[in-house]
């Protein structure tokens, strides 16, 4: 039985999205596939949010991109990780896990509270 | 071109790129166990609107790039409000450039450069040597099939249409009755004067004259009631039979006609002092039209047949027998004259060609001071432009940095070759 989906915070699929490339290089649909396996399903990113990002990230000088031959045989845009995408990626883990120990922080405390 | 050239590959790259995810899809719901058409039926609804997702991602860089135009033509627009007294002298130092320079093109391509606007004027050939005189002329008209298709003469006036005690002065042509025929030049309205109007006296519509769009569109404000209706000149009435096309101004670069009027009517207007029959007043071009085929010095060679007979009968009356003999003996030769008379190109080709020159200096020096004033401000600006540079995005930077060094290179090689004005 599907679990039921999560909407992402704004800006957090970018950082997904460099973290799983950060890995190996991947194209577009393996994107997806990977971010829907590493969270046990519960990251759904559609197309029409995907790519815009992808298209952003390489704009941006975080991402490049190459054309090779896919194991279907066709060709595939696979996208890698630049040194400054690696940098940034870090500097954003670095903040989000911060941000999330605080947020926490602040539940445990107001749960200590309640009981 | 390479710049659509590279827009088109991305858009190709970036169709490819989503089709392959779409593909993908259908081989994963093949595998699952859908037949291929229910496999394409699920990819599509499951991928949305390619092309909304397409517009999304050519989004991601537009945006970017007209956000970068905007914020540097504000920052130009800011910067120039700032300073009114110079935003006003370099603009107003370019346009005067600017202007002065299209102006004397526009004379220097209507006199120099275009070819006149009638039928295939490549065939028009001039009679060489000036003005001739009338008696040649009707020789020759005589001759006409002779040497060429057609002939025609004309000589430039001003005709006198002043009327009840209001002086109204334009610019008149003579023409002979094949003027408009020959050169292939139709009537915008109405019709065109011929050889049945060229009479002494007036043809059988009486003195008629054909007049020019733009001396229609002044005097008459484009009112067809125009045609059929009179105009004195010097005091004798003329019906107006047509008007020419716009484009049509006559054969004198550098002017353009008002009123055209049959060249045997002169006599009728100037009265005693007619120049029709003196043998000594050259006031009219020749020109004649090639047949298919025939060239130049074809045409010559059959005009010197007759030379001997027109000089001999259009002798001038009571010259000294040395003039007489150089006038009988004078070649009569015909040149290509496809931009009208050469006589009139000849004399004010270099002039002309000094004036462009001269204008296009004054907007390169222009150019220079503005430069000068510009690079002047950006020395005192040195702080703030390193600052904004350090600061700002890598398009804008780029246009900065490119484009300082520019100007200061124009403004060095200005500076060199002269001091300005």
């Amino acid at each position: 039985m599907p679990l039921p989906k999560s909407d992402l915070p704004q800006g957090t699929l970018d950082l997904l999205v460099l973290k799983v490339l950060a890995l190996e290089p991947l194209h577009g649909y393996a994107i997806a596939q990977r971010l829907q396996q590493l969270s046990r399903e519960v990251v759904r990113v559609t197309q029409g949010s995907l790519y815009p990002a992808l298209h952003r990230l390489e704009n941006r000088g975080l991402l490049t991109a190459e054309w090779k031959v896919s194991d279907t045989g066709r060709e595939a845009k696979f996208y890698r990780l630049t040194r400054k995408g690696r940098t940034f990626m870090q500097e954003e883990v670095a903040s989000w896990q911060r941000l999330t120990n605080a947020v926490g922080l602040i539940l445990d405390a107001a749960r200590g509270d309640a009981t | 071109v390479s710049r659509w050239r590279r827009l088109w590959q991305r858009e190709r790259l970036l169709d490819a790129e989503l089709r392959d995810h779409v593909e993908r899809l259908v081989v994963d719901y093949v595998r699952d166990g859908a037949t291929e058409e229910e496999a394409r039926r699920r990819a599509r609804l499951e991928f949305g609107g390619i092309d909304a997702v397409k517009d999304q991602c050519r989004d991601v860089r537009r945006t970017r790039l007209v956000d970068g135009l905007a914020q540097d033509l504000r920052y130009g627009a800011r910067v120039l409000r700032r300073t009114p007294g110079l935003t006003v002298f370099a603009i107003a130092s370019l346009a005067l450039g600017i202007g002065a320079n299209s102006a004397i093109f526009s004379l220097v391509d209507h006199v120099l450069l275009q070819s006149l606007p009638v039928r295939d004027p490549g065939r028009l050939v001039l009679l060489d040597g000036g003005a001739w005189t009338n008696p040649v002329w009707e020789q020759i008209r005589d001759r006409q099939e002779t040497f060429s298709v057609g002939a025609l003469a004309w000589a430039d006036a001003r005709f006198d249409l002043s009327q009840g005690g209001q002086t109204e002065l334009v610019e008149g042509v003579w023409a002979s009755g094949g003027f408009f025929d020959v050169l292939g030049v139709g009537a915008g309205l109405g019709r065109t004067f011929t050889a049945g109007d060229d009479r002494r006296g007036g043809g059988p519509d009486g003195p008629v004259a054909v007049i020019s769009h733009a001396f229609w569109q002044r005097r008459f404000g484009g009112d067809p009631r125009a045609i059929g209706g009179s105009i004195p000149i010097n005091g004798v009435p003329f019906t107006i039979v047509g008007i020419t096309p716009p484009s049509f101004l006559g054969l004198t670069p550098g002017r353009s006609f008002d009123v055209a009027v049959p060249l045997a009517t002169e006599g009728l207007v100037s009265g005693r002092r007619s120049w029709l029959d003196a043998r000594d007043a050259s006031m009219l071009e020749i020109m004649a039209r090639l047949g298919p085929g025939q060239t130049v010095d074809e045409a010559t060679q059959s005009l010197r047949q007759a030379q001997a007979q027109i000089r001999a009968a259009t002798l001038p009356h009571g010259w000294p027998a040395r003039m007489l003999d150089r006038y009988l003996s004078g070649p009569m030769t015909l040149v290509p004259a496809p931009g009208g008379p050469t006589s009139f190109r000849t004399r004010y080709e270099r002039p002309l060609w000094i004036l462009m020159a001269v204008v296009t200096l004054v907007l390169l020096i222009a150019c220079a001071n503005v430069a000068h004033l510009l690079l002047a401000r950006a020395a005192g600006r040195q702080r703030e432009l390193t600052l904004r540079l350090a600061r700002e995005s890598p398009g804008s930077y780029w246009w900065k940095v490119r484009c300082w060094p520019a100007w200061a290179r124009c403004s060095a090689c200005a500076s060199r070759s002269g001091p300005p004005a």
